[in-house]
Order: structure tokens, then C-alpha cells, then sequence
């Protein structure tokens, strides 16, 4: 089994893999947000709302506009990572419009971590089941942001070859492998636990679609089976960092976010795409290491490129 | 066929107001003015009567001491009679959750008289209780009432009030001789508390529901469902489940009402919704009214909806529940008669969501399942369900006294 190194990954092509992908993930993210925030027909509060009205007794209309205003930010900057992904690399970094952009793209990534942490504080200060796991639980929501807050603040490709290191890069592939972990072991934790929404999800999927009508005792068994795998996924992740476990919890982490839909229709869909990150960050990683990979293979490692300096490997342990 | 009617509130007029008015300065008064018994050594204090099996012939004693004694009995009797009290001891142990400390008694009254006034007496050690009656429900088919209520978590000086509005409403309610009004029991829909694993927070609630107890001791009777706040060990301890108990179950208040408690907590589908749907199929054939209540809602005036849509709601349309009580939404809701996901006036209405002594939110009017004729609005509230033998009357009290709104269901069939 290949096992892929941490840093150093200098090609560019990963990077910008990485940089695309994360961009696609959060405003997928983001506009699941804002649709169960703002858009579905079922569009309601966040924890953030109820925190501050029902534990810290704020006004009601003043809690329903921040709570309002932090999803349609959300959303705006969702959109505007997206605009800045496709428009960035055209410009001249150094110049003033670029250098603008860079900021509001920075800034676009940090307000979504910074409102998807506060919401999982919420969540968590409203103390309902399991709300202890919620840091890790949603981990993967708001450090993919920051991964890319990373990205976008790393050096300029002149200070990359001055200070000869690619640290933000690092920092990114390192977080992100965390976070996805931490998402991981929450969920696993709560499927050994049969966490009772979990159950709904297999049995209502099954009556939706397939209609083999498992016994909950047989839900409960393979909801053991499923926790124990993402546990162990969590582990390898960080310390085996196999490539087919990035794989794994790519297609999983998707699967199980789509069982949102599967099992309450397509009026879910929120509930999917807010889960983007799940898959998507695994994915994310995944993506990075096949192409810094391949990078490396293409391209003969005496090649002193600034983007080559320092060859990434994945060896067999 | 159901046929239902709605009345519209209208103003009320100046005595209307006045009434109201002194009413919410009497509350007021009261709420603050009773005080909480003691816990203080092996004290009997918070003091219920729960209702979870058949409430005609059992109920379940549950009281809290501050230290854990040694032996812990009630004696209890018919009232009235002179007879020696039959004793029966409890099952005690500490209730699970922080680091605050109390005990829990239990005891499980079986084998009684239904339609009965019971003197009960809790016993702690040397330590006694004041005498407390409750009563059993009847066997057979009367017009009565219960109230429905849910969220009592984040505003106890609301929730004292409440409670001590639900007490003067269930006093009251007996001093007349129609028994239509006779309040009998309070089935509560979850998030009693906001931490459910806290028990120093349960410990005030269970102070609190004290003040649903009649001047002369009349203990109110609580069917209680579990809400996503009442997670961990101590919900079952508190209601005098058996540890690991699921929290659903059926029972018969009268011949005629059947009224059924989910839980909403745990897997909707699977055993729970096996369960129902046996639960369902036996019981309508025999009952006049099916009810059912669990906190999530279905049908939300806020926030989207809980998984019994899909678990839940074709049995309730499968099998005509009447009504269906919910919680959580922290508003006032009544739905539209609903079938199959659209208005029809032979579905299911659902009310709800929860104003026990929490801050209210302000529906989302724009539903179309809480359109004219049903009604949505905020205020801690408190529904009365009268049952008669044609019809069933609901009515929507909020804190103070005013009534918000009022509504009626036609009887299906005849059982």
C-alpha cells in the first residue's frame, strides 16, 4: 500500500487541485446553508438563533436578523469563492485589483469558517444529544475554509523560492486530514452508539427505494459495522495516509450525505449539500495526492523548478 | 367523515380583560407566594403521579429526597375510608446526572379502584409528606378533559407560572359539578429542561410541577414524552420509567380515548413504527378518540420537519388518529386538516408546539398547513382537550388566562 508523504507536495497543478477542489466543496457547502437557512420551503433557524433567544433571551427580531445576515454572508461568500477561483490565476497577483481580490477572497473564507464554528458553538451550548461530539462532528465544515484561508495567504511563488518551503501547504494537508478524522470518528461514534437518526436514514432509504425491510435489530448491526469502519478510516487516515482510505471516506462520506435525500426526498437537498464537506474534503486530499503523484512521476525530479524544489514521495511504508 | 369547526377568537370584551388582568396579578402572586417543599434530609419532596400504564387501575409514586435514607414506603387508601392504609414500599436510587445529589422513590400502585380518589402518604425514614390524594381515571365512557403542554425549559419564572395556572385550572375544573371540564390529567410533549443530563435542573423543574398540586392536594397526573433536551438517564428515573425504557406507549383514559406517546428521540421507523401501527390497528376499532403526542413536529410552524412525516404520518391518516399533539417549536400552532400532504377534511390536524414556560418565536405564517382555517401565533400556552361523546373540543389558554383559540373535532364513527 502506497503511503503518501505529508508536505512538501510542490507541484503546482496539486496545489491548484486542491485550492479548485476545497473552492467547489465550501460553496457547495455554502449554498446548502443558505438553503436551509434561507431557501427550502422548510427553511428555519440556526442554533445560533436559538442560542441567543432562548438561553441568552435576546429579541427575537434582533437574533432573526444576525441569524439571517450570517446566512446570506455565508452565501455571498460562497459565491465569491467561486468567482475569485476562476478570476485570481488571470491576474497579476501583485497588482492592486489582485491584490484586492486576495483580500476579499481571504476574507470570504474566514467568515465562513468563522460562522459555521459559531453555529457549531451554538449547537453545542444548547446541550441536546450528542452535542458534545459537534466539534468534531462538523469539523470538516469550518477547516475546510481555513485550509483554504491557507492556501490563498500562502507566500507568493517569490517568497516560496526565499523562504524555501511550502508551510502553508502543509499546514492545509495537515488540517484537513485532521478534520476529516475528527468528522469520522464523531459519526462513527454515533452509528456504533445507533444513533436514532442514523437508523431513520437506512430504514427510511430502504423504504423509499429498495424495500427490503430490515429488522431495526439488523439497522442496529450494520450501523456497528459502519461506525467501527469510520473509526478505523479516522485512525488511517492520519496515520497510515493510504490513498484508498481517502478514497473510501470520499465515496462514503458523499453516500452518506446523500442519504439525506434518499431518505426524506429531494426536499433534503439542504441536508446533502450542506454535508458537501464530508466527502469533499477526503476527496480534496485524495485529489492532492494522486496529482502530486503523478506530478512527480511526469516530471524528472532534477528538475529545479521553484514548484519542485523539494520532491514529494509516496512510498511503499 | 370529520367534520371540523373552528371558531375565530374575537376581542375580548372589558370584563373579559379585567378577568384576565386580575387572573395574571392572582398568578403572579401565587407563583411566587408558594413555596417549594424542602429537600432537606430525607424530606418527601417533589412529588408526582405518573401515568404510563392503564390509569384506571395503576400509577406510578415518584418522590425526591436530598439524602438517601434507608426505607422508603407510601401508604395509600381510598379516600374517605377509615380503613387501615395499605403500604407499599419504594424502589430508590440516586438520580444520574452532575454532581448535584438526590435520590429517587418509586413506587408502582397497582390493582386499583378506577374512578377512585386515593390518599397517599410518601414516607422517608422518619420523615412523612403531607397527605395528597390523586385520582383514577374512569373505566368507562364520560365527557372529561386533559391539558397538553410541552417546553417548560428556559424561562422558570414563566414556568412557574404555568404551573401554578395549570393548578388553579385543574382546581377549578372540579368545582362544578360538569364533568365535561374535569381536568384529569397533564400530558407533557418534552424539554422539560434544557440539559437533560443536568439533575440539578431537573431537580427545580420537579420543584416547580409541585405548584400543578390543588390547595386540597389533589396530585395532577403526567403523561409525559420525551424531548431532544431530555436526553441521558435521568428522564426515566424522574417519570419512574424502567431503566433503558424506549418512552413509547399507549393508554386508556375513559373507554373512549386512546392516547398514544412517541418518541420522537430515537428511530421513528423500525419497532417504533411496528409498534404504532399495532398500536393503531387495535385501537381504533375501539375508541372513540385516538390522540397522539411526541415533541418533534411533523407539521412545523418553524424549523423543518421531524422524521415521523415519513414514519409517522401514513399511520396517522391510515388509521384517522383525531389529533395529534406536538412540541418543540417553542409557538402556537393548529394545522389545516391534513391527508396526504394536502388540506382535507378528513385528516389529521396537529397542534402544538410547546409554551409551558419557554420564549416564544414567531411562526412562519407563510405554511400553507397553518393558513385559515388553522392558526399559528406565540405565547406560553396551555391546551385543554375536552371530550364528549360527539365531539372534541380544544381550547388554547395562554398565560393570564386568555383563551387564543378554540376549536372542535367531530367524532369519526361511532366505535
Amino acid at each position: 500500500m502506497k503511503r503518501c508523504e505529508l508536505g512538501f507536495p510542490q507541484h503546482r497543478s496539486a496545489r491548484n487541485w486542491l485550492d479548485g477542489c476545497l473552492r467547489i466543496v465550501i460553496a457547495v457547502q455554502c449554498f446548502g446553508l443558505a438553503g436551509r437557512y434561507l431557501f427550502s420551503p422548510n427553511e428555519r433557524e440556526s442554533d445560533v438563533f436559538e442560542w441567543l433567544q432562548f438561553d441568552f433571551h435576546w429579541p427575537e427580531p434582533l437574533v432573526q436578523s444576525i441569524d439571517n445576515a450570517g446566512a446570506w454572508l455565508t452565501l455571498a461568500a460562497g459565491l465569491l469563492l467561486c468567482v475569485a477561483g476562476i478570476v485570481r490565476p488571470r491576474m497579476d497577483p501583485e497588482s492592486m485589483l489582485g491584490r484586492s481580490l486576495r483580500w476579499l477572497d481571504g476574507t470570504a473564507a474566514l467568515w465562513i469558517a468563522v460562522w459555521v464554528f459559531t453555529m457549531a458553538v451554538a449547537h453545542r451550548m444548547r446541550a441536546t444529544l450528542y452535542a458534545d461530539l459537534t466539534f468534531a462532528e462538523d469539523a470538516v465544515r469550518y477547516v475546510a475554509p481555513l485550509a483554504l484561508l491557507l492556501l490563498i495567504n500562502r507566500p507568493t511563488r517569490r517568497l516560496e523560492i526565499e523562504r524555501g518551503g511550502f508551510q502553508a501547504e502543509r499546514a492545509a494537508v495537515i488540517l484537513l486530514m485532521l478534520a476529516a478524522a475528527a468528522t469520522f470518528a464523531a459519526h462513527g461514534y454515533k452509528a456504533i452508539e445507533c444513533y436514532g437518526p442514523f437508523m431513520d436514514l437506512v430504514l427510511l432509504s430502504d423504504m423509499r427505494w429498495t424495500q427490503f425491510y430490515p429488522s431495526e435489530s439488523t439497522v442496529q448491526r450494520s450501523l456497528v459495522a459502519i461506525g467501527v469502519v469510520d473509526l478505523l478510516v479516522a485512525i488511517l487516515l492520519v496515520v497510515a495516509r493510504w490513498p484508498a482510505v481517502a478514497f473510501y471516506m470520499a465515496v462514503w462520506g458523499g453516500v452518506a450525505a446523500a442519504s439525506r435525500m434518499t431518505a426524506f426526498g429531494f426536499s433534503a437537498w439542504p441536508e446533502t449539500l450542506l454535508r458537501a464537506a464530508n466527502g469533499g474534503v477526503p476527496l480534496a486530499i485524495l485529489g492532492y495526492w494522486i496529482v502530486s503523484r503523478r506530478q512527480r512521476s511526469v516530471q524528472p525530479e532534477t528538475t529545479a523548478s521553484p514548484d519542485t524544489s523539494t520532491p514529494h514521495q509516496c512510498e511503499t511504508p | 367523515m370529520t367534520l371540523i369547526s373552528m371558531i375565530q377568537p374575537t376581542a375580548p370584551s372589558r370584563p373579559a380583560r379585567t378577568v384576565a388582568f386580575l387572573a395574571a396579578v392572582f398568578l403572579a402572586f401565587i407563583s411566587n407566594a408558594r413555596a417549594d417543599a424542602p429537600l432537606e434530609g430525607t424530606q418527601p419532596a417533589q412529588w408526582r403521579v405518573v401515568w404510563a400504564d392503564d390509569p384506571a387501575t395503576s400509577a406510578t409514586i415518584v418522590w425526591s429526597t436530598a439524602e438517601p435514607g434507608r426505607l422508603h414506603s407510601v401508604e395509600y387508601r381510598v379516600r374517605g375510608e377509615d380503613a387501615q392504609p395499605a403500604v407499599q414500599l419504594a424502589r430508590s436510587g440516586r438520580y444520574t446526572g452532575g454532581d448535584a445529589e438526590l435520590y429517587y422513590h418509586r413506587v408502582e400502585l397497582t390493582e386499583l379502584e378506577p374512578a377512585s380518589a386515593y390518599d397517599i402518604k410518601m414516607i422517608s425514614d422518619d420523615e412523612e409528606s403531607p397527605v395528597f390524594y390523586f385520582v383514577t381515571a374512569p373505566p368507562h365512557d364520560r365527557d372529561f378533559s386533559i391539558l397538553h403542554g410541552g417546553d417548560s425549559r428556559s424561562d422558570r419564572d414563566t414556568r412557574r407560572k404555568m404551573n401554578a395556572m395549570m393548578g388553579e385550572m385543574f382546581a377549578s375544573s372540579h368545582d362544578n359539578d360538569e364533568p365535561a371540564d374535569d381536568i384529569l390529567a397533564v400530558a407533557h410533549g418534552g424539554d422539560y429542561i434544557v440539559n437533560g443530563t443536568k439533575m440539578k435542573l431537573w431537580s427545580e423543574w420537579l420543584s416547580d410541577h409541585e405548584l400543578t398540586t390543588t390547595p386540597d392536594g389533589r396530585l395532577l397526573p403526567i403523561i409525559p414524552a420525551r424531548g431532544n433536551h431530555d436526553h441521558g438517564k435521568p428522564f426515566n428515573q424522574v417519570f419512574g420509567f424502567p431503566e433503558g425504557d424506549l418512552n413509547y406507549y399507549g393508554l386508556n383514559i375513559g373507554s373512549q380515548l386512546r392516547f398514544i406517546t412517541l418518541n420522537s428521540e430515537i428511530s421513528t421507523a423500525g419497532d417504533q413504527a411496528s409498534w404504532l401501527t399495532e398500536e393503531l390497528a387495535r385501537s381504533r376499532p375501539k375508541n372513540r378518540w385516538l390522540l397522539v403526542q411526541y415533541h418533534r413536529p411533523v407539521y412545523p410552524a418553524v424549523k423543518g420537519p421531524g422524521a415521523g412525516l415519513q414514519s409517522w404520518v401514513p399511520l396517522f391518516e391510515r388509521f384517522n388518529v383525531d389529533l395529534a399533539c406536538e412540541a418543540d417549536g417553542h409557538n402556537i400552532k393548529r394545522t389545516v386538516p391534513i391527508r396526504g400532504g394536502a388540506m382535507d377534511e378528513s385528516g389529521v390536524i396537529y397542534i402544538g408546539e410547546g409554551g409551558l414556560g419557554v420564549p416564544q418565536r414567531t411562526p412562519k405564517t407563510d405554511r400553507w398547513f397553518i393558513q385559515s382555517p388553522g392558526m399559528a401565533d406565540k405565547g406560553n400556552h396551555v391546551f385543554v382537550l375536552t371530550f364528549g361523546k360527539q365531539t372534541l373540543h380544544g381550547k388554547c389558554v395562554l398565560l393570564g388566562g386568555e383563551v387564543r383559540d378554540e376549536f372542535s373535532i367531530d367524532a369519526r364513527t361511532a366505535p
